[in-house]
């Protein structure tokens, strides 16, 4: 019996040590802060970085930019955080921002794990633009224009008031307290939008919708094809509702159904007109009214 | 002659009809101009070469630039002009540059991770798509059908680029999971297509 334990002990021991490696882990951090005059666009283009962009009521640009290298061996990581390179630089009315790889065709493939992060904290005014691919990115306390464009990954916005715009291949979008007017464009890309005030539209192809607007939401279209759309409003009653879906139903709480025509494939509703309407369409995937449950909870 | 008779009179031209392939094709050629100057490769001069090549240049005969009593005011200049150049610039050097090296223990994959299939289902799909579109056109003419395959083709030239991306930074975690969705996202849509191809 006791034979049999250690030599259980042994196998799962070995195979835990087997699923771990000790990686030397280096790391390049530029840090540098920019004047900053009004009217002046953060322009950040980036690739393979995770990056976070924050409103901050100073009048400079903070950039703390960590480029880092892994890879078991220390040379190695030196050697191939050279690969990674980056640019901070005022040009006229743009301040730029972006890293890449330059990889010498000698050294063909990279061994190690190369990354950027970007930490960058603007004047809440500042306009934003940021380009990314394989990363994340995060946005918060902005009242300007910001536009984002990213391919996977995934995009995190919080308190944004101004004029944002968000293109999305495949990255999924988390935002909560969007305002102002906004326009998201994605495809294939899981939304969450969670107390969603201001007007704007949303489109989207394939994938999945979930929206909690606020009651101060005043208007809101939705375009969609083929992706899972809810909605969960706090009262069904703060809004108008013109819904229509083609080769899918519309689901909406039991009280509402006289609302709902026959084949379930229309929702018109309104208990007021002064109320602010939602326009859905949607094709091949279900639409889903329900009420907000305790006004948090999403299904995910 | 009034406004909207002149505007009448102006020519018109039709521009080539093959104008914005041409544009198109132009587009993409810069690209790939583009991304390539990035893959040139880098060569490093021989350590000597310096040596070799002072060595072929004449001998430079030493003349005095100035009479002695200049010597002094651009030596004074030259101090003027460093310590304006150190003025100018001290604004903009205030970029902190550190390094820093940490060790870090991370998660592998396990070595008996399942093998993939040995088959061809991806060329065995196509080849029933095909061969289904070709018996049954009407069904391949719905509109369902043209944007599933069109999809298709999408996801199949994204997933090549992630592949490209794989070969060269490896399994790097979020390329992997890119890769992921784009299989999740290809399987649903081929499955579409054959459920309704095989109808």
């Amino acid at each position: 019996m006791r034979t049999l334990f250690f030599l259980l002990a042994f196998v799962t021991l070995s195979a835990f040590a087997a699923a771990q490696t000790r990686l030397q882990v280096v790391t390049k951090t530029v840090e540098k802060e920019l004047t900053y005059s009004t009217g002046q666009r953060v322009n950040l283009t980036a690739q393979k970085a995770d990056i976070t962009i924050k409103g901050w009521n100073k009048s400079t640009v903070l950039v703390r930019l960590k480029l880092i290298a892994k890879h078991p061996e220390r040379e190695v990581a030196e050697r191939e955080l050279g690969y990674l390179n980056y640019d901070i630089q005022t040009r006229n009315n743009v301040i730029d921002l972006s890293n890449r790889f330059t990889i010498p065709q000698r050294a063909g493939a990279i061994k190690g794990n190369l990354k950027a992060v970007y930490e960058v904290w603007v004047p809440t005014r500042c306009p934003v633009s940021v380009r990314n691919t394989f990363g994340d990115v995060s946005l918060s306390d902005l009242a300007s224009e910001a536009s984002i464009q990213l391919e996977f990954g995934k995009l995190s916005v919080a308190n944004l008031s101004g004029k944002t715009t968000v293109i999305s291949d495949y990255g999924d979008i988390d935002a909560s307290e969007l305002s102002g007017f906004f326009t998201i464009k994605a495809e294939k890309a899981d939304i969450t939008l969670r107390e969603l005030s201001g007007s704007g539209t949303i489109q989207s192809r394939y994938g999945k919708l979930s929206i909690q607007p606020d009651a101060s939401l005043t208007s809101l279209s939705v375009q969609a094809a083929r992706t899972e759309v809810f909605l969960y409003p706090k009262r069904l009653d703060d809004f108008q509702y013109e819904v229509e879906t083609t080769n899918a139903i519309i689901r909406v709480p039991d009280a509402y159904g006289d609302s709902l025509d026959a084949n379930k494939r229309r929702f018109t509703y309104s208990a007021s007109s002064h109320k602010p309407t939602l326009l859905i369409k949607n094709s091949y995937s279900p639409v889903v009214i329900q009420l907000a449950a305790g006004g948090i909870t999403l299904a995910k | 002659m009034d406004w909207s008779r002149a505007i009448q009179n102006l020519p018109e031209h039709e521009p080539r009809p093959d104008l914005w392939d041409r544009i198109d094709a132009d587009l993409r050629a810069d690209a790939v101009i583009d991304r390539t100057l990035d893959d040139l490769p880098v060569f490093e001069p021989q350590d000597d070469a310096w040596e070799q090549i002072a060595g072929r240049l004449e001998k430079p005969v030493v003349r005095p630039l100035w009479p002695r009593s200049f010597r002094w005011i651009a030596a004074a200049a030259v101090v003027a002009l460093v310590a304006g150049i150190w003025a100018v610039w001290q604004p903009v050097s205030d970029e902190k540059v550190t390094i820093a090296y940490a060790t870090e223990t991370v998660e592998t994959e396990w070595a008996a991770t399942p093998e993939p299939l040995p088959s061809s289902t991806d060329q065995k799909v196509e080849t029933f798509i095909n061969e289904q579109c070709a018996q049954q056109i009407v069904v391949c003419q719905k509109p369902e059908v043209k944007e599933l395959k069109q999809q298709l083709r999408e996801l199949s030239n994204r997933k090549m680029a992630v592949e490209q991306e794989l070969l060269v930074f490896g399994n790097d975690p979020a390329l992997v999971q890119a890769q992921i969705k784009i299989e999740n996202e290809r399987a649903e849509v081929t499955k579409e297509l054959v459920r309704i191809l095989r109808i």
